[in-house]
């Protein structure tokens, strides 16, 4: 028990005694507590410190206990990169860090939100946290990977490009064409959201994927485009920014298509629109068709060419721009996509658009491929499982 | 000897084989329905939910001629099996080739159907049928399954059951003894190896790379 109620004890024990009797003068009772005040003081001042004394103890302890698990933080320079690594991944995050932007960013250069971001890396740790003081005059971008998402190297590699991307991206601003035309967003989208979405940059250039929608997206521009056409592939991709205008996309044949399948053969002679859908099928009125889709089908006008196709046609003007395209990049941030990306890569708008779709075509994607290899690989297992049944115990006697 | 135990393969597992034959041959063109010739082009979307059926398939023929391989052997408590002038491992030998020879049939209905399949479809320029390589697949799938579990039903339970539990705690716990080799080898401080060992499991080049690779009918 504290010294200070033994002390308060002590003057009750003396004060109801006193109080009981009635033998003593007020000015007597005074004078007695009076001389105890020393002692009450005494007996705070004492308790205060030993209060003092258990909290430093236990902030000593804690500190320590934080000390034996916390590895200091070391700073990297890979590139333009900086990144932020604990002491026991410091070589690992190198490794990896370099890996990446050797093989995907070689050759960009001038990024300012590269220039002010530090990336902190950590793989597999118990989720240590890096304090904003630590780093208080660049933006931190954290990249905490942990064991069950991500637990092999190369999938780190994939998070350290995209991670890259992501901070890439803030080169442009939120609502730049480019960038909105990227990422796929729509200027304005998703209201009632405080904030604007901020479409990232991604780093996964899919040009099979490309090849894919290509050939199966169901748009006579796509076709067209594989054919050779390419203000069908422009169209397709949407690069101007102009209204969309469906029949650029769709032929008549594919919105009357489209409409028939949207209602039901049947459902089409009992809808409440059937002179507007009449007027489509039967006569071939391409307004009646247009306006059929808006207000019957109720479909949104998209691009037929979008995700995989404009990452890869992106990162494709950046290759071709070479040394260089990164700050083109920076300098046409309010231009259309099509005027940005001749910008980038430094050529005319059909030598690259002719171009890309060269590549994307040559990338066509070998469907089977490996099945070769995956049938010598079960030819063996089948080998290895038929000799382990040949060598069974079950008849073994005992 | 072999024609025999073909035979009496054959007898066991003919009823049991039918749906599966009749499976076979009408996948591929269940797999296609709604892709008819139109204006628009093919919409592939409505082929994928098909996909992870043919894997499917073709690993439940396996099982189902795997047992009924080694059913009757078990049942009759092998005496058959030990009045052969023959050894084990010839044995074993015979009744696993006359399994593969049977598990062709529902591969030949499979590569019917598909076929028919193809057939039926006017594809756009850029897309392509592939009803040979998909039944090359649906074969090997077929022979790697019939293989496992033959091999377990061969053995003793006790064997099987050790194997089953081995491979169960491994998965389990292999990430434990990941960490406790980290402290004595840097490698696994940046390696998983039941993430490794798994991937290696269902790549091209593990033995069951056959069950995930690309099982289209109609792709680029």
């Amino acid at each position: 028990m504290p010294t200070t109620r033994w002390v308060l004890l002590g003057l009750v024990a003396l004060a109801c005694p006193v109080g009981a009797s009635g033998q003593f003068t007020d000015g007597q009772l005074r004078e007695r507590l009076d001389s105890l005040r020393p002692v009450l003081e005494q007996a705070s001042i004492a308790a205060e410190l030993e209060r003092a004394a258990a909290a430093e103890a236990m902030r000593i302890e804690a500190r320590e206990e934080v000390e034996q698990t916390q590895v200091p933080l070391e700073r990297l320079r890979i590139g333009p990169l900086h990144v932020l690594a604990f002491a026991d991944q410091v070589d690992l995050a190198r490794d990896i860090f370099e890996e990446v932007w050797e093989q995907t960013y070689s050759n960009i250069a001038g990024s300012p939100s590269v220039a002010r971001t530090v990336i902190a890396f950590q793989w597999r740790t118990p989720q240590r946290t890096v304090s904003e003081e630590e780093d208080s005059a660049s933006v931190v971008h954290g990249l905490s990977l942990n064991r069950v998402w991500t637990p092999t190297r190369a999938r780190v590699e994939v998070r350290v490009r995209n991670a890259i991307a992501s901070v890439l991206s803030e080169d442009l601003p939120p609502e730049s064409p480019l960038r909105l035309w990227v990422t796929e967003l729509r200027p304005g989208s998703l209201p009632g959201y405080t904030e604007r979405p901020r479409g990232t940059l991604s780093s996964y250039v899919d040009t099979e994927g490309a090849y894919r929608q290509l050939v199966v997206t169901q748009s006579g521009s796509t076709r067209a485009c594989m054919d050779g056409d390419l203000a069908a592939c422009s169209a397709a991709l949407r690069l101007r920014l102009d209204d969309p205008r469906v029949s650029d996309w769709l032929s008549l044949e594919e919105r009357q298509a489209m409409i028939q399948s949207g209602i039901g053969a049947d459902g089409a002679f009992m809808h409440p629109d059937f002179p507007l859908v009449r007027a489509c099928v039967e006569e071939d009125d391409e307004e009646s068709c247009n306006r059929a889709l808006r207000e019957v089908v109720v479909w949104t006008p998209a691009r037929p060419l979008g995700g995989p196709a404009s990452t890869d046609l992106f990162w494709y003007a950046v290759r071709v721009g070479g040394v260089g395209a990164w700050e083109r990049v920076l300098e046409m941030q309010e231009s259309s996509p099509l005027d940005a990306l001749t910008h980038i890569a430094g050529v005319g708008a059909d030598e690259l658009i002719g171009g890309w779709r060269a590549w994307v075509i040559e990338s066509r994607p070998d469907v089977h491929a490996g099945l070769g290899t995956t049938r010598w690989a079960t030819l063996f297992w089948v080998l290895v499982l038929g000799a382990l049944a040949m060598r069974s115990t079950r008849w073994r006697l005992g | 000897m072999y024609d025999p135990m073909l035979y009496v393969h054959w007898k066991q597992a003919k009823l049991a084989m039918i749906p599966f034959v009749v499976a076979a041959f009408g996948l591929p063109l269940l797999a296609i329905q709604g892709l008819g010739p139109e204006p628009q082009g093919l919409n592939l979307d409505e082929t994928l939910i098909w996909l992870p059926l043919f894997p499917a398939l073709a690993g439940a023929i396996g099982v189902v001629l795997a047992l009924t391989a080694w059913n009757w052997d078990h049942q009759q408590g092998h005496v058959y099996a030990l009045t052969l002038p023959m050894a084990r491992w010839e044995y074993a030998m015979h009744k696993m080739g006359a399994g593969v020879v049977l598990g062709l049939v529902p591969v030949m209905a499979f590569w019917i159907g598909a076929h028919l399949a193809s057939a039926s479809l006017t594809l756009p320029v850029g897309l392509n049928a592939y009803p040979n390589q998909l039944t090359l697949r649906f074969l090997f799938a077929v022979l790697l399954s019939y293989a496992l579990l033959f091999a377990m039903a061969a053995g003793t339970v006790k064997t099987t059951i050790w194997s089953v539990t081995g491979v169960i705690a491994f998965f389990i716990a292999g990430s434990v003894l990941n960490d406790f080799l980290a402290l004595f080898f840097p490698y696994f401080q940046e390696a998983d190896i039941v993430a490794v060992v798994g991937e290696w499991l269902f790549t091209a080049r593990g033995p069951f790379g056959v069950f995930t690779g690309n099982w289209a009918l109609i792709d680029v």
